[in-house]
């Protein structure tokens, strides 16, 4: 009897162990969710090592409040002509990324703060400018109503910086690691002195699935 | 007596449920696709193949459409790939599923073996080159070393010579040439033969030739597998004619050899265990029935109608519900191979002046010309005139 009732158990314990599959059948199709908003500053969703939109918008946020702080952008009787754009912005890190993200934002939220205490010149643009001046050389559209100038702004200072990363990986445990760094610098148009520097940086570790591994 | 019919009638139901358990199962792969019927089979498998095979389909659009020249398809395709190979996957219902007893690799989100994964940056930077955006070209060509850094045998982390040459390349046409130097000293560690890069270069030949990789299930109920190059290997030279003269191209990047060399994975060790597993408990249970089967016809207190009949028809439906847990254990590996890829990979570089070029690829198999005729290569000059020209040999 003692057998019996054994047997029977491991029959029960083996057959839950087969119904276990069919009651955990894999979703193929995962559900769908409504778009939702998040807030910029919190967490990506998505996991992994990258930047994420809470660096962007920190990252830009310091700059701006540190730039604001910066004696010769601020106290001139001149307010000076700066351009803040990604060309001398050098990605040279292993990340895909977008530097607009980051000089546009320091720009559009500097020309806010800066209130006229800073003028800024959006040399990528020029080509547009060219353009306009041109029609209104040979007549083809009037002058408007600020007037002609000889020639289009030049600047006195520009945003220059770089992006770096370090990466390690560990193969034993899967995990990666990444540090980011990126600077951000002012540079003299004239005399090529850097006038103010800046650095956000952050390291992020994740560890992928065995299975990826 | 009462008890073992009640064991008999559990067991029946648990066997009835058997079918049930085949629905953990995942559908079967889906046909190969000819190279030549490009992108759009796998655009429409994207909406009907299951989520799980979503990278590769997207791999294979990726580098069907790049090499139809169709780089608005292949952006998106690419970079969605690149986006799910980066993201990490810890806490995945799918990659769980993976590991365990009922579920095949298969099962998991593919994501690809490390070549496969370099792959994809690489064929991405080469479209950041050919929007002359030359530093997220070189950022995506060190992601894909990275990708190779997770090769378990140390001698081959990291030495995708190809990611190598293109980061030094798009370091050299964006100006950087301290940059370019320095990786171009770790590219000679795994090139010694390579004669750099041309100050005035402004233009990069790149070919395949070749057949992707196969992966192949071998070992016990196919626990792991093999790799194998792709047939037919029709090529594995290349020459570029620019009218009379001839130039050879450097064989940069051996694809197979780079899916070969990784080492074992991980995985393999926990589809080895199921392996084991499901040897045992089928083994048991093949046991078992012998054993009822002989004692129930050789002696009639064993038989159904015996003393010891019930015991008899209980080790019997013990034998079928191990028998049956052992055909549900899924220890197969991952098989679903980039199918799209080729074999070898050849380089050239050339200083035009930014002028295009008409340039032919003529290719060759152990320096004798395979039969058919050059085929052009296909030259676009960027906004700073730089000039990407490509060709793949079918």
């Amino acid at each position: 009897m003692y057998l019996k009732s054994t047997t029977a158990g491991l029959a029960v314990i083996l057959g839950l162990a087969c119904v276990q599959p069919a009651l955990a059948a894999p979703k193929l199709k995962p559900q769908p969710s409504d778009t939702v908003y998040r807030d910029t500053t919190s967490p990506d969703g998505v996991k992994g090592v990258g930047t994420e939109s809470q660096d962007i918008v920190s990252m830009s946020d310091a700059m701006v409040r540190d730039l604001l702080t910066v004696p010769e952008l601020m106290n001139k009787p001149t307010a000076p002509r700066i351009i803040v754009d990604p060309k001398f912005f050098r990605n040279e890190s292993t990340e895909i990324i977008d530097k607009a993200l980051i000089t546009d934002r320091i720009r559009v939220n500097l020309i806010r703060s800066a209130q006229g205490r800073m003028r800024f010149i959006g040399r990528e643009y020029a080509g547009a400018v060219e353009e306009e001046r041109a029609l209104k050389d040979v007549g083809k559209v009037d002058v408007g109503t600020t007037g002609r100038t000889r020639a289009q702004a030049g600047a006195d200072y520009r945003l220059v910086g770089r992006i770096g990363t370090r990466d390690a990986i560990d193969t034993r445990t899967g995990k990666t690691s990444r540090f980011s760094q990126y600077t951000f610098e002012l540079l003299d148009m004239e005399y090529g002195e850097i006038i103010w520097s800046n650095l956000y940086e952050f390291k992020k570790e994740a560890r992928d699935d065995v299975v990826y591994r | 007596m009462f008890k073992i019919e009640r064991f008999v009638a559990g067991a029946a139901l648990t066997l009835a449920l058997a079918p049930a358990a085949q629905a953990a199962k995942a559908p079967p792969p889906l046909p190969p696709v000819p190279y030549e019927a490009g992108p759009e089979e796998f655009q429409q498998r994207l909406t009907s193949d299951v989520p799980v095979n979503r990278v590769l389909n997207q791999m294979e659009i990726g580098a069907r459409a790049f090499w139809r020249g169709d780089y608005v398809m292949a952006k998106p395709a690419l970079d969605d790939a690149i986006m799910r190979i980066d993201a990490v996957f810890a806490g995945s219902a799918n990659a769980a599923n993976a590991r365990k007893l009922w579920y095949d690799e298969g099962s998991k989100d593919f994501k690809g073996e490390p070549y496969e994964r370099a792959m994809a940056f690489l064929y991405r930077g080469l479209i950041y080159l050919h929007d002359a955006d030359y530093e997220n070209a070189r950022a995506a060509f060190r992601s894909g070393l990275l990708q190779d850094a997770f090769a378990e045998e140390g001698q081959n982390r990291s030495d995708f010579a190809l990611l190598l040459y293109l980061d030094a390349w798009a370091s050299h046409v964006n100006g950087d040439k301290d940059l370019r130097d320095e990786t171009l000293v770790q590219l000679k560690l795994l090139r010694p033969d390579f004669g750099g890069i041309g100050e005035k270069d402004d233009t990069l030949v790149l070919a395949e030739t070749g057949q992707a990789p196969r992966k192949l299930g071998d070992g016990l109920d196919h626990a792991f597998f093999v790799y194998r190059r792709g047939k037919p290997l029709l090529e594995n030279q290349v020459q570029v004619l620019n009218g009379a003269v001839v130039m050879r191209t450097v064989p940069m990047e051996d694809i197979y050899y780079q899916a070969s060399t990784r080492g074992g994975r991980e995985i393999d060790k926990i589809l080895a265990g199921k392996a084991q597993f499901k040897a045992t408990t089928g083994g048991v249970g093949s046991f078992l029935a012998d054993t009822s089967v002989n004692l129930a016809s050789n002696n009639s207190a064993f038989s159904a109608n015996g003393q010891y009949g019930g015991a008899v028809a209980a080790v019997g439906v013990m034998s079928g519900v191990l028998l049956m847990v052992s055909s549900s254990a899924k220890p197969q590996a991952d098989v679903r191979t980039w199918s799209s890829l080729p074999d070898t990979v050849h380089v050239l570089t050339l200083a035009t002046k930014g002028k295009p070029q008409a340039l032919t690829a003529h290719f060759l198999k152990a320096g004798v010309a395979v039969e058919g005729e050059d085929k052009p290569i296909t030259c676009n000059v960027d906004e700073n005139h730089k000039q990407l020209c490509l060709v793949r040999a079918h």
